[in-house]
């Protein structure tokens, strides 16, 4: 038996805040020993644009222009979120029609999300295929979007009491051909991910993660899900117009990346399929509620099932125009809080893997 | 069915203000003095899934506030507790939630309420030398 005394080197790096697989601008400092992670931190802040403060100062009708920047991929949850926490002060109900618009403008931005998410996390694993198949999809999607808000991004397509506009003539066809498109392609995004030895490979029985440990964390969305809890907002708590319709509830079964991935897939499907039933159903009428100018004094709490999670408004208002408090519960921040813990142990080239997987957004993290 | 919710909440919490801001959605206001108790207490209720921690600045108070869910099933229960706003300090979450920690970092930030037992009271949205809260009501800028 060798008996050896070995110098413990450890050493600090930064990955971030310019960093291809932290999808933005965030610092994670990891100490390293050897290749294995033994300590982790997280700085954030990078884009901080003060939103909540914002909010404050602005009128309620300016506000949503605002906030669909907070998520840059998926701006359409973060108006709608802020919309229905207003809605509940003022009491209003929406009319039928603007409900299922919001629903079709919601999941197409879902799919839209998830699409890009698949790029971006397929580049960080080294498929750099996957990164243009995403963004060559997704621009479909985003065709059809654009052919409703008339905004490729930052939508602004949701108003208090409804929708911006109605559908446009030859939407229908418009959405079926590009649902068509992205469908076409999941088998082959399959094969590429959830079916590649390589990418298994990389991904299985990466940081695992409890069913209750999530809970206790607080994780939301497709975190939550792959960790086997069938917990989805549009299905528990529903709003508008989801209790009617009829879609599934993915989950995983170890919490691991792979099951992360494995989730997000199958919602593109279930999103795909409540796009088609959504524009079979849609009743005619008006769109939206006119002259609702801002709400009596008083609190909502409005959420929404984000494609990352629970997206959630606490809105306080005194009877100005102007809001008394905004505070914004972003999804992505309480999953990267617990990176820090769940990453010790591991190979540094594992991080990427997992980062990646808990789709961080920063515009919605930094706020 | 939110009656029901209603007095739920009230036999849980019989030491609070409770009413409803929507179906099953609560706002529950309670002494300082409970409020490690009215957590513990929502948790082995059943709201076991923490949403967020956060604060309101009342101009001659601090509004301190956390909101928690069941993750099967449906109901909200927002809770605050009123708290000097010259000297904020309250009893941290981190005992009852792990997932309280940067939400409660991130109201020491924008806020200035300290959390008495989180181990890691650092700013997190602004840089380390910033001076002053943002969100408070007077805060210059």
């Amino acid at each position: 038996m060798v008996n050896m005394q070995q110098e413990v080197r450890t050493l600090t790096i930064n990955v971030g805040p310019q960093h291809p697989s932290t999808h933005g601008p965030m610092d994670v400092i990891v100490t390293i020993e050897g290749e294995t992670i033994i300590n982790a931190d997280i700085r954030l802040g990078y884009i901080h644009r003060g939103i909540e403060k914002l909010c404050e100062t602005r009128y309620y009708f300016q506000i949503p222009a605002y906030l669909s920047r907070l998520c840059y991929v998926s701006g359409m949850f973060w108006e709608y979120g802020f919309v229905r926490a207003v809605e509940e002060i003022m009491g209003v109900k929406v009319p039928e029609r603007a409900q299922w618009l919001r629903v079709i403008s919601c999941e197409l931005t879902r799919i839209a999300s998830h699409l890009i998410w698949l790029a971006a996390y397929a580049a960080d694993l080294g498929l750099l295929t996957g990164l243009s198949w995403g963004l060559r999809d997704r621009d479909r999607i985003i065709d059809a979007l654009e052919m409703l808000t008339g905004q490729r991004m930052m939508f602004t397509y949701m108003v208090f009491g409804g929708v911006r506009y109605d559908m446009p003539a030859g939407f229908q066809d418009t959405v079926e051909k590009s649902l068509k498109y992205v469908e076409s392609h999941l088998p082959d995004w399959e094969k590429l991910t959830i079916e590649n030895p390589i990418f298994r490979a990389r991904t299985e029985n990466l940081v695992p993660v409890s069913a209750s440990y999530a809970i206790e964390l607080g994780w939301t969305g497709p975190m939550l899900r792959a960790c086997g809890v069938k917990r989805d907002l549009r299905r528990d708590e529903p709003y508008d117009v989801y209790e009617t319709l009829d879609f599934e509830i993915p989950t995983g079964k170890r919490g691991d990346t792979l099951d992360r991935v494995y989730v997000r897939i199958e919602e593109i499907k279930q999103s795909i399929k409540i796009v088609r039933q959504a524009i079979k159903r849609i009743p005619s009428g008006p769109y939206q509620h006119r002259a609702l100018l801002y709400p009596p004094p008083g609190i909502g709490y409005g959420y929404v099932e984000d494609s990352r999670g629970e997206c959630g408004y606490f809105v306080v208002s005194d009877g100005t125009p102007r809001p008394y408090r905004v505070k914004i519960r972003s999804p992505a921040y309480v999953h990267v809080m617990s990176l820090p813990k769940l990453i010790k142990g591991i190979k540094l080239a594992d991080l990427y893997a997992v980062l990646g997987s808990f789709d961080p957004c920063l515009g919605e993290i930094d706020r | 069915m939110s009656q029901n919710f209603l007095d739920h909440i009230k036999s849980l919490l019989p030491y609070a203000e409770v009413h409803l801001i929507y179906k099953n959605k609560a706002y529950a206001k309670v002494p300082k003095e409970y409020w490690i108790d009215s957590a513990k207490k929502l948790k082995s209720a059943g709201f076991t899934l923490l949403s967020f921690v956060s604060g309101i600045d009342r101009l001659n108070s601090i509004e301190v506030i956390y909101a928690c869910r069941k993750p099967e099933g449906n109901g909200l229960v927002i809770v605050g507790t009123i708290i000097d706003r010259n000297n904020p300090r309250i009893p941290s979450l981190i005992t009852v939630w792990e997932g309280a920690l940067w939400h409660e970092r991130e109201t020491f930030d924008l806020l200035g309420i300290y959390f008495e037992g989180n181990p890691d009271m650092r700013r997190i949205l602004l840089p380390d030398e910033w001076v002053g809260h943002p969100l408070r009501k007077d805060y210059k800028w």
